[in-house]
């Protein structure tokens, strides 16, 4: 089999990961070797399908000694099988590199005889970019469930970021669907990466500051060293392949960026690859209820929202006619409007139509004008949306509509664009996940509408404002607990 | 640059450097006291930042206000309206590039170059009524420094739209330029930006692709940043000859066309989406978007790579090409004519003027480009499968 033909199988067998971001680490490059990393990552090229590209995404092997009911890789699937070599990987990568086709590497894999055999692979393979070809771009790798704890640390130090897929929301669909993979070999190395990660990061810290001085020494040989992930890691849920609601993923989403202080998690719509009576029998895809868990994903880590406010027992599904910021806002008129020349930054951020970037460049024009309607527009702020909840210099903006919860509903609702093509065009069909009969919340809320939308960057996969990851402040500093908490490990 | 006082057009925007030297900003003084000041003047300057400059500091020193500052070669005058010719003076743009970086800071310096090399045919008066106020007397210093927030001031959301058109251009050109690698070892990226963002994007790629010596040529502005693994130059108002790529170039051209078109999932498949990151314009010269190869000699492509210098020594015979022609003096500074080696006007050949002199418009590149590519279920990737995508 040619390197061509190797590399089609393994994209497309890679293709249903759907991180591919290459942000996280600000790293300049050196004299002489090749490669830098840019701190808000960069898209090099987006597939038909609207999602970005920005590292070349390709299995290690699609041989997989697992049978996960959900992968197209699965042992029990009849398929072409093939493996790369280390050093074939290594070259496209450095080719494609150079050419300026991606940002780096993105290595997953199928367990290939073991998870430690399949790991050994990847890292010969990041040997070989790193030390041979002196390859300073950015690497994300995928850990392999069960792989020894020292094979993870090997690999922490060669890649930018790792990934531990944590694909289904619950022990007990784990169980099921996954029967082979343990919720403990999946959260025992994210907390081992939290852990190693922070550990390093403050070393280097310290060693940067120079004051730490031992015995007449000073450890500044630490900084010559990879760091421990730098870019930290993340994870990626399945969506609608099994049960649970929205308000058990957000719950779960923010305890994994407080408990193990994931970088992002993403969200993958259940694709159906495989006939198997344990999965949803549907061809519908649930990529509105996936565009809404990212922006609610987005308000816990730039708005500084808590999951509380967002989704609550009494509604365990985001609307899906309303994105999920608007949502509070009608849920909160009393709030409403403010008055955009005095509001704090906190309460501009929460106004929809808002963004991070728009209420920082409101707090800067303010300063020395009294601002009018005309000039919000010309910020760049979605003032069609905003005006309902703004007055200016104490006109209210939404003139020619009441102010109550039905009125501006209407107002807001807007169904999520999903263009004119392929099944994104065609309707969902309503009550889908029947196949649980147990959980009549589910189904019965499960109408996914056709539906919705702010900007598509919003739902669109990569970390295109990932800028705002500084502008936002903490996400996960930011979260408060919240009761219905899913079985986590707490992190020290 | 030794060149620049005797032909200052041979100096970039990119090349816009200052040292030291006699330090006063230009003057700030109200525009009464010049009897001859003409009041419908445009003031017309070669195109280039210094020139742009220069002309400012022309409209100090006149005590006048011109209607429109705008290269000499896209000007159309208007009724009634003069015409001054500036000439460039690099001595003067430095004055006022110093003047901005005092009152301003280097920020506010880099907002204005960056409103300044924009294609916008109101960039010179936006970025002289900018420095006006910038520099009036009533705008403290301290308050210079956060002009640029004002954006309810027209004058600074002007500026601001136009920096910012600027900037996400640079982003495009990151994400979106694409290199060849030629036989002679020289990476050439061709692009075409609807700003002359190459001068300021050249940092990036000097910095990332180091060891590898490459240009990058702008077929709308016909400026070509090149890096010799030393040294970067720009080099003005060329043409290039596309040389022969590499024998395993080919390969890796195709081995990106079928990754990108193996990473879609078919069942998310949204165009519009896809087309609202990358702007149309840009799809001529990225490679994904070119016609699939039906039949390609993969063997004979793979051996002929493996059979080629490891990957580490790659860049060395680049190297000596681009040394080779370097040490030819007369070719050095010419403005027409710059390494004969990539870019020569004498043999240029049909081909290589076909995008720079007779630009195909955009819309029938677009259906060319997208070649329908039949995906594993059969459904059309391309943009071409349906009409609506052609909004
Ligand atoms: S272990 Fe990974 S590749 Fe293997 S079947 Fe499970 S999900 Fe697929």
């Amino acid at each position: 089999m040619d390197l061509m033909q190797k590399l089609e199988i393994l994209a497309d067998a890679a293709k249903y990961d759907v991180a591919c971001t290459s942000s996280g680490v600000q790293r300049s490059a050196q004299r002489g070797q090749l490669g830098s990393a840019r701190a808000a990552g960069c898209c090099h090229s987006f597939t038909p399908d609207g999602r970005c590209i920005s590292l070349l995404k390709v299995l290690m092997t699609n041989v997989c000694i697992y049978d996960c009911a959900y992968c197209a890789n699965r042992r029990s699937n009849e398929r072409e099988r093939c493996t790369f070599t280390p050093r074939e990987l290594a070259d496209l990568t450095m080719e494609f590199y150079r050419r300026n086709y991606i940002e780096g590497l993105f290595l997953s894999s199928g367990v290939l005889r073991t998870p430690d055999y399949t790991t050994e692979l990847m890292i010969r393979t990041l040997e070989i970019l790193r030390f041979q070809y002196r390859f300073n771009g950015y690497i994300h790798a995928k850990t392999v469930p069960g792989t020894a704890p020292e094979l993870i640390d090997r690999l922490a130090s060669l890649a930018d970021r790792l990934s531990v897929n944590l694909e289904l929301p619950s022990q007990e669909s784990l169980a099921l669907l996954a029967p082979q993979k343990s919720r403990q070999d999946i959260l025992s190395p994210m907390k081992r990466i939290a852990e190693c990660s922070q550990a390093s990061k403050e070393e280097r810290a310290l060693a940067r500051r120079r004051t730490t001085v031992y015995a007449g020494h000073t450890n500044t040989a630490c900084l010559k060293r990879r760091g421990y992930a730098p870019a930290g890691q993340s994870t990626q849920l399945i969506v609608g392949a099994t049960p649970e609601s929205d308000l058990h993923i957000l719950n779960l989403t923010a305890a994994l960026y407080r408990n193990v202080s994931l970088k992002r998690v993403f969200f993958s719509a259940y694709l159906p690859v495989n006939r198997d009576k344990r999965l949803p029998d549907t061809d519908a895809v649930q990529l509105d209820r996936e565009h809404r868990l990212y922006q609610a994903d987005w308000l816990l880590r730039f708005y500084r929202f808590d999951v509380t406010e967002l989704i609550d027992d009494a509604h365990p599904f985001l609307e899906t006619d309303i994105d999920p910021k608007a949502n509070w806002a009608l849920n909160h008129l009393d709030l409403f409007p403010v008055e955009v020349n005095t509001a704090p930054y906190e309460t501009l951020l929460r106004v929809p139509g808002i963004g991070v970037r728009g209420a920082k460049l409101i707090v800067g024009a303010r300063r020395t004008a009294m601002l009018r309607a005309d000039d919000l527009r010309k910020l760049g702020i979605a003032y069609k949306r905003a005006r309902y909840f703004l007055t200016c210099n104490g006109v209210w903006g939404g003139a020619g509509c009441t102010f109550s919860r039905e009125s501006l509903h209407a107002k807001l609702a807007s169904p999520i664009d999903g263009g004119a093509h392929g099944r994104r065009a065609d309707r969902p069909i309503p009550g889908q996940l029947s196949l649980f009969g147990n959980d009549d919340e589910a189904s019965a809320s499960q109408t996914v509408g056709y539906t919705t939308g702010r900007s598509p960057r919003l739902g669109a996969n990569g970390e295109a404002p990932a800028s705002q990851a500084e502008l936002g402040g903490k996400p996960a500093g930011q979260l408060r607990a919240s009761p219905p908490l899913p079985s986590l490990p707490r992190s020290a | 640059m030794h060149a620049s006082e005797s032909n200052p057009r041979t100096r970039s925007t990119g090349q816009f450097r200052l040292d030291g030297a006699s330090a006063e900003p230009p003057a700030t003084g109200s525009v009464t006291g010049n009897p001859l000041a003409l009041d419908n003047v445009a003031y017309l300057h070669d195109g280039t930042l210094e020139g742009l400059f220069s002309a400012v500091f022309e409209a100090y020193v006149r005590h006048e206000q011109p209607t429109d500052i705008a290269p000499e070669r896209r000007f159309r005058p208007r009724l009634g309206q003069s015409e001054l010719r500036i000439a460039t003076n690099t001595d003067h743009a430095k004055r006022v590039r110093r003047g901005i970086i005092a009152k301003g800071g280097n920020a506010t310096f880099r907002a204005v170059v960056r409103a300044a090399v924009s294609d916008d045919p109101s960039c010179g008066i936006v970025v002289f009524r900018f420095i006006r106020q910038l520099m009036s007397p009533s705008v403290t210093k301290r308050d210079a420094a956060r002009l640029r927030s004002r954006l309810a001031d027209p004058i600074v959301a002007d500026l601001h739209r136009l920096e910012h058109l600027t900037l996400s251009e640079e982003e495009n050109m990151r994400q979106f330029v694409r290199f060849v690698h030629w036989d002679n070892g020289i990476w050439f990226a061709r692009c075409n930006p609807a700003q002359s963002v190459v001068p300021l994007v050249m940092g990036y790629f000097v910095d990332r692709f180091n060891d590898q010596p490459f240009i990058i040529y702008d077929e709308n502005h016909r400026l070509a940043g090149v890096w010799d693994t030393t040294r970067t130059r720009f080099v003005r108002d060329v043409d290039v000859v596309e040389q022969d790529a590499a024998p395993d170039d080919a390969l890796y051209q195709e081995a990106w066309k079928r990754f990108y078109d193996a990473t879609s999932i078919d069942a998310r498949y949204h165009p519009e989406l896809r087309d609202h990151f990358i702007p149309v314009r840009l799809w001529r010269n990225l490679t994904e978007f070119k016609p699939r190869r039906t039949e390609f000699d993969y063997d004979g492509a793979l051996h002929r790579a493996s059979d080629g210098l490891p990957q580490s020594d790659r860049g060395k015979s680049a190297d000596a090409a681009l040394h080779d022609s370097e040490n030819r003096p007369d070719l050095r500074y010419s403005e027409k004519r710059a390494y004969d080696a990539l870019c020569s006007a004498e043999d240029r050949t049909d081909d290589a003027l076909r995008y720079s002199e007779k630009r195909a418009d955009d819309a029938r590149l677009y259906s060319e480009c997208s070649t329908p590519v039949p995906s594993h279920t059969g459904m059309k990737l391309s943009s071409a499968a349906g009409p609506s995508c052609q909004k």
